[in-house]
């Protein structure tokens, strides 16, 4: 006869209590955000992956192009010049206005100086990671602080969440759920967007508010930067509310470099 | 060395390059569906650590909280309690 020993059982309530104990110092170094410790040599690990994951995707899309036929090439050619030479007044007015916007700034003085941009390729893009983050290849090592702003050829996508030596995590603003002071428009008018994920976002104001479809949308803090545009404008005769949805102008899927705005 | 042993071993690599170049649904897939296969699959409670180790970020959707060991954690419980009930049963 086989008899249960007491010991056995002793052994398997120590166990169970090792292993909620070990899953709530995990849960409260994260809230607390003490994982850097761990963090920072992973993140040193697994750069050459995602490194070479990403090369490799290259060299794929590439070769793809490669047998793409002689047709299809003269085609997307004659349109990516039709698209420049369309393009091309506006960029030139925006640097035009850029400038004259930073010396009116510099005679009133309000010239943000001391500021430096920083380029920096991504590692791991948000398709990677649950929480929509992003992690660059730059960090300490290059003065990336907490709360630099991130961007794409003037549109704003998130800011630095945490830094490491070598890389860094960028939080992107367009998270499900999460809450963003914006001004919308050319009165600027403020209010506060939620993050829809993939580079969406939606924002509610009275129906008698102004707003029009491809309104620029702004940070209160950042007037130069784009969020996004205005692309659709929901009204219903039941809802004194509209509904304003807005994207990035860039698709942050598609991103490879990204540029960081350092200190304030 | 049994034929379970060296699965587990593949599955085991598989996953864990997948965190790095799969899309995050994806892993949580393939460590969900070992949960099922290999009991107990201590090591996705692991990965899922690694996943929120690597891409963590504190947001409010998730109370600040790593949803991915979290979920994977209350999942990881719930197979262990179904395959002691059907073994209970049986």
């Amino acid at each position: 006869m086989v008899y249960l020993s007491k010991n056995n059982k002793a052994g398997s309530g120590k166990k169970k209590y090792f292993f909620f104990l070990a899953v709530i110092v995990v849960i409260v170094l994260f809230y607390f955000k003490a994982t850097f410790f761990l963090t920072e040599p992973l993140n040193y690990i697994a750069r050459p992956v995602w490194w070479f994951k990403n090369y490799s995707s290259e060299i794929i899309s590439d070769t793809v192009n490669l047998f793409k036929t002689k047709a299809s090439l003269v085609e997307e050619n004659k349109k990516l010049k039709k698209e420049l030479n369309y393009f091309s007044p506006g960029i030139l007015l925006n640097q035009l206005l850029v400038k004259e916007n930073n010396e009116l700034k510099k005679i009133l003085g309000r010239n943000n100086g001391d500021q430096k941009i920083v380029l920096a390729n991504i590692l791991a893009k948000p398709n990677l990671s649950p929480y929509d983050s992003l992690i660059i290849d730059a960090g300490e090592a290059e003065g990336l602080n907490r709360g630099d702003k991130v961007f794409v050829n003037n549109a704003v996508i998130g800011e630095v969440a945490d830094v490491y030596l070598k890389t860094a995590n960028v939080r992107l603003y367009s998270f499900p759920n999460e809450i963003l002071d914006v001004m919308v428009g050319f009165n600027k008018i403020l209010g506060t967007a939620m993050g829809k994920g993939g580079g969406n976002f939606e924002m509610k104001f009275p129906q008698g508010v102004a707003i029009s479809k491809g309104d620029v949308v702004v940070l209160p803090e950042m007037e130069l930067f784009i969020l996004g545009t205005v692309e659709s404008i929901l009204i219903t005769p039941e809802d004194p509310l509209q509904t304003i949805l807005f994207k990035t102008p860039v698709n942050i899927f598609e991103l490879r470099w990204v540029q960081i705005l350092q200190g304030e | 060395m049994g034929s379970d042993s060296s699965g587990r071993i593949i599955a085991n690599i598989f996953i864990c390059l997948s965190i790095f170049i799969l899309p995050w649904w994806l892993s949580i897939s393939l460590i969900l569906v070992s949960f099922f296969i290999f009991k107990p699959f201590y090591e996705g409670l692991l990965f899922g650590l690694l996943i929120d180790l690597l891409y963590f970020n504190q947001r409010e959707l998730f109370y600040n909280l790593p949803a991915v060991f979290i979920s994977l954690v209350v999942i990881f419980i719930l197979v262990q309690l179904l395959g002691k009930q059907l073994r209970m049963r049986n």
